[in-house]
């Protein structure tokens, strides 16, 4: 009986007439000499005997398991197998009608894709929440970008998501990477053994392309909401994609990003950082970083900026690694200028790393939307005044407006509107790429400088504008393309956030009014 | 996550590219908002989704609802005797008459229901003369009570009277029982409001004549398994409540022999005209089948099942599992069908008839896509607008009945179980199969038609549920 072989699914059973369809399908797929697929009943035995196909295996079989016989030379064998198992499995295409409908509802959905395990949810907030509560109750995790859901609903929803074992990314999560899969708006960055933990999305793509950029990729990336880690919240889905990391083998370290993290909350993550077993470096953005950094022990480093993120990572992970990449284009000193600094982010986060890197070396008042240690706030949609940095994302703007990154035009129009204000000595903005960006970033930047400069009669040249491009050149466009565009134009293009800070804030700093 | 990502996406597709280019398997909700977009009722179906959970962490809403479909599912409907209403029902006290439906607001019942009423008064002798016979409804001595309450389903105006025979069904799964009447034919019959001498006469023979050859033919045989007439009928293009003809030839073919035998010879062409002149003579059979297998969920702790579902002429009613025997209520629409000639929208009576039990047990409109006759003729155009029907339904149901395999959908079986949170969270209401009565009484059907329970209906059991399950208002 050579060249038999048998496959014996124990309760598995098919009609005749199906087993006869799939038997002479697989042999013809396959290229096998033969298929034969019987139930194991004594009948279907004798004939298997009497055809030569009686194996152990198959004479073991019960009349309730499915036994095939493959008769096939050595290299067709693996080919008759796959064949035979696809045909078992039953897909959209062959499923009843029932199934083949368009799915208008998620429990359709999982029927016909039982192996779903992520649900993307970005309707609007009142119903976003049952979507999501349905979701998770299903056994799924949860990409929930949607916002307007309030905090006790949220609660609710990561009290049912820690019940069930899963995640809850959000609310107002837009960004996540799932085994080198970008989610939502995020980067085409490697795939590697960093895995990192964020509030915030834009701080994701940011250490995730700079990391791409010396080479680390990144394991997975879990959004947590922006609430997250405030006490009220408390880290629910924090701690949980923590664990999550813990048990990933790829893992090597962790990175964690928390917008303005509780006090309660942070006590609580130190707990978690504890049962890791992984070295973990922290970002807390908005908290005083010196108290922080005298906690540095058992393997967790707390750091001050996203930049310090990266280098932490390298250092820990690939110590020999150039990290020069990080640092380009780099750029000469700025020539020396009075007047003020402008920032018009499309993000907090990198808003606020900006502010941070440049407010030691601004004397004058700065102001901002964001609640930036040692900045006055500046009232909602008001002009800038003094030295400004401006989150063209948030809240008071994209409310009934679409969000920045998607539709840029209001922030140009404010970056115009910059340049066109004598007072402005520089500005200095962000490009953030990646899926679900606008895709012409730069050349709008461009425009919107064309315009400040006919509006002011080239006055306005002489004016320093100063950005960074958070991307990879796998994006779409690249970074590489957009830092052309954009240098073509006369703009100074640094390798990072931190470091376009620090050139912006150089313009200002050696003048006395500055 | 050691499995391979596996995406659905419920609302914008902009995240879906990253998603395509890697060739992870990715599916898009067709969504739209929940419960018609109203945020207060999405707010209910979020906590009852977060909070209604057990020590475990798991649904008790679902576990109670695969409860109760199990035990529907596990039913066996069977016709054993037939038995006078009066005898056999306990609450039905002299000089009372039940009704379909909910409790009627008013004495004031709509033209069929008043007409059939009447009937019943004079076929009872309790008055001579229709005059007479409205005088004493009207006087308060007769006492209307709705069939639910007695175990009774009976279909359009639903009037039962102590002498009238009722088929008795047992689910020999539970020891439950339930009735219905015996249906009298089509045209000028008392369901339909209509009383006049030819009507009581009927009525007359059927007690004294059909109701005791049939109870001892059925006697004889040990029972009738109603089940497998169902099942067989669904395969052959009925679905139980606008249309039994299968039905009907099955019923006659299981118990023409025994007839023959039981039944006296002086009688028994009659008693053979009369069944097989019927076509929807298995209608009330088949009511009560399904009445009695929904009993067996009845009053289960958190289960969202739909009990019943009836109408009074007037208002719609149904229960609901957990919330036991109480009546949930608001006024029934109208019908949407196909009027017979001569007659249109305006002569229709509001829906009527505890027949809606059917679409509870995953019948009638439910089952739609075994009969595209019928969807032919309440006005679907193709085959597939045929199916449809029946594929809503599975969105708002439990699951589906393996007893009753539907050809047309691949031998899927009927989709069974309403779940009152589907209902509301998709917006799809449950489909019923209905006959249209003239609103004057004793005009009989002028139309076939869909109708639904009024949405405020669902939201206002909803409500209830909710407060029930989290304790709120």
């Amino acid at each position: 009986m050579e060249n038999v072989h048998t496959l014996v699914l124990r309760s598995v059973y098919r009609d005749s007439a199906f087993l006869m369809r799939l038997s002479s399908s697989a042999r013809e797929a396959s290229g096998a000499d033969q298929v034969s697929a019987l139930m194991g009943t004594p009948g279907n035995k004798d004939l298997l005997a009497a055809s030569g196909l009686l194996t152990a295996a198959a004479a073991e079989a019960g009349p309730n398991d499915l036994v095939v016989s493959i008769v096939a030379a050595p290299d067709r064998l693996a080919a008759a197998r796959k064949a035979v198992e696809e045909r078992l499995t039953p897909t959209a295409a062959t499923a009843t009608p029932l199934a083949r409908q368009q799915a208008k509802s998620l429990g359709q959905a999982l029927r016909v894709q039982p192996g779903t395990n992520l649900a993307i949810i970005s309707t609007a907030g009142d119903y976003a929440k049952f979507e999501a509560a349905q979701a998770l109750a299903a056994g799924l995790d949860v990409l929930l970008y949607s916002d307007n859901i309030a905090v006790p609903d949220e609660v609710a929803l990561k009290g049912l998501a820690r019940e069930k074992g899963r995640l809850l990314m959000g609310p107002d999560c837009g960004t996540a990477l799932f085994q080198g899969v970008p989610l939502g708006f995020a980067n085409n960055v490697r795939r590697g053994t960093v895995g990192l933990v964020a509030s915030s999305g834009t701080g994701i793509q940011e250490v995730s392309c700079l990391l791409d950029r010396c080479g680390l990729g990144i394991s997975y990336a879990y959004g947590t909401g922006r609430r997250d880690f405030f006490d009220a919240v408390g880290g629910v889905t924090a701690a949980a994609a923590l664990e999550r990391l813990r048990d990933d083998d790829d893992t090597k370290a962790i990175l964690v990003i928390a917008q303005a993290p509780g006090e309660e909350t942070r006590r609580r993550m130190a707990e978690v950082y504890k049962t890791l077993g992984k070295p973990v470096l922290t970002r807390y953005i908005g908290v005083d970083d010196a108290r922080l950094r005298n906690s540095d022990r058992d393997g967790v480093q707390h750091v001050g900026t996203l930049l310090d993120l990266v280098l932490g990572a390298v250092r820990l992970l690939a110590p020999a690694l150039d990290t020069g990449d990080l640092f380009l284009p780099n750029a000469p000193p700025p020539a020396p200028r009075r007047g003020f600094l402008r920032g018009v982010f499309s993000g907090g986060t990198l808003c606020q790393e900006a502010a941070q890197e440049a407010l030691p070396r601004l004397r004058r008042d700065v102001y901002s939307n964001v609640p930036i240690p040692g900045t006055k706030p500046l009232p909602a949609r008001a002009a800038s005044v003094s030295h400004t940095f401006v989150d063209m994302g948030g809240d008071e703007f994209t409310v009934g407006h679409p969000h920045p990154m998607l539709f840029p035009e209001e922030k140009m129009e404010r970056i115009t509107a910059e340049l066109y204000d004598p007072d402005t000595a520089v500005v200095l903005t962000d490009l953030v790429l990646g899926y679900g960006t606008c895709r012409e970033q730069a050349k709008l930047l461009v425009r919107a400088l064309d315009k400040a400069s006919s509006m002011t009669g080239g006055r306005c040249r002489d004016c320093l504008v100063v950005a960074s491009v958070t991307g990879t050149d796998a994006d779409t466009p690249s970074r590489s393309e957009e830092m052309a565009i954009l240098r073509e134009a006369g703009v100074v293009v640094l390798g990072n956030t931190v470091m376009a800070a620090r050139h912006a804030a150089q313009a200002l700093a050696g003048v006395v009014d500055g | 996550m050691a499995n391979e990502l596996q995406v659905v996406t419920i609302g914008l597709d902009d995240f879906t590219p990253a998603l395509r280019e890697r060739d992870v398997p990715c599916l898009n909700v067709l969504w739209k908002p929940p419960a018609q977009g109203d945020p207060e009722l999405t707010d209910i179906l979020f906590r009852l989704t977060v909070f209604d959970r057990d020590a475990d962490g798991r649904s008790r809403i679902n576990a109670a609802n695969r409860k109760a479909l199990a035990a529907v599912l596990a039913s066996r409907p069977v016709l054993r005797r037939v038995v006078r209403a009066g005898d056999a029902l306990p609450g039905l006290r002299d000089r009372m008459l039940l009704h379909a439906g909910p409790p009627l607001r008013t004495v004031e019942a709509c033209g069929p229901m008043r007409g059939a009423m009447v009937g019943a008064v004079l076929y009872e002798g309790w008055a001579a003369t229709e005059p007479e016979a409205e005088a004493l409804l009207d006087s308060g001595r007769v006492t209307v009570s709705p069939t639910y309450g007695h175990g009774v389903a009976a279909p359009m105006a639903g009037v039962v009277s102590p002498s009238m025979p009722l088929f008795q069904v047992e689910n020999t799964t539970t020891g439950g029982v339930a009735y219905s009447p015996i249906n009298e034919g089509i045209g000028h019959v008392l369901r339909f409001g209509a009383n006049n001498p030819p009507v009581i006469k009927r009525l007359a023979w059927i007690e004294e004549i059909l109701a005791p050859a049939m109870d001892r033919a059925v006697t004889a045989l040990g029972g009738i398994s109603l089940g497998d007439i169902i099942a067989q009928a669904v395969l052959m293009g009925d679905e139980l409540h606008q249309r039994n003809v299968a039905a009907s030839l099955f019923f006659h073919k299981r118990i023409a022999a025994a007839l023959a035998e039981q039944a006296d010879s002086d009688h028994l062409a009659d008693i053979v005209r009369f069944l097989a002149g019927n076509e929807q003579f298995f209608l009330n059979l088949a009511m009560a089948a399904a009445r009695v297998c929904m009993d067996s969920a009845r009053n289960i702790p958190h289960s969202s099942l739909v009990t019943s579902m009836s109408r009074n002429g007037t208002d719609f009613g149904l229960t609901v599992s957990a919330l036991g025997d109480t009546w949930l209520t608001a006024p029934s629409l109208l019908p949407r069908g196909l009027y017979f000639p001569g007659y249109s929208e305006d002569d229709a009576n509001p829906d009527m008839g505890d027949s809606a039990i059917m679409e509870c047990y995953g019948l009638g409109g439910f089952a739609m896509a075994a009969a595209p006759l019928v969807a032919r003729f309440l006005g679907a155009g193709d085959l597939r607008e045929a199916l449809q029907f029946s594929l809503d339904m599975a969105h708002i149901t439990v699951g589906t009945n393996p007893d009753y395999p539907i050809p047309t959908l691949d031998f899927s079986g009927t989709p069974t179980g309403i779940d009152l949170l589907k209902v509301v969270a998709t917006g799809i209401a449950p489909v019923i199969n209905s006959g249209v009565a003239h609103k004057r009484a004793g005009m009989g059907q002028v139309g076939a038609g869909l109708t639904t329970p009024p949405m405020e209906l669902m939201t206002k059991a909803l409500r209830l549920f909710h407060s029930k399950e989290l304790g709120q208002t």
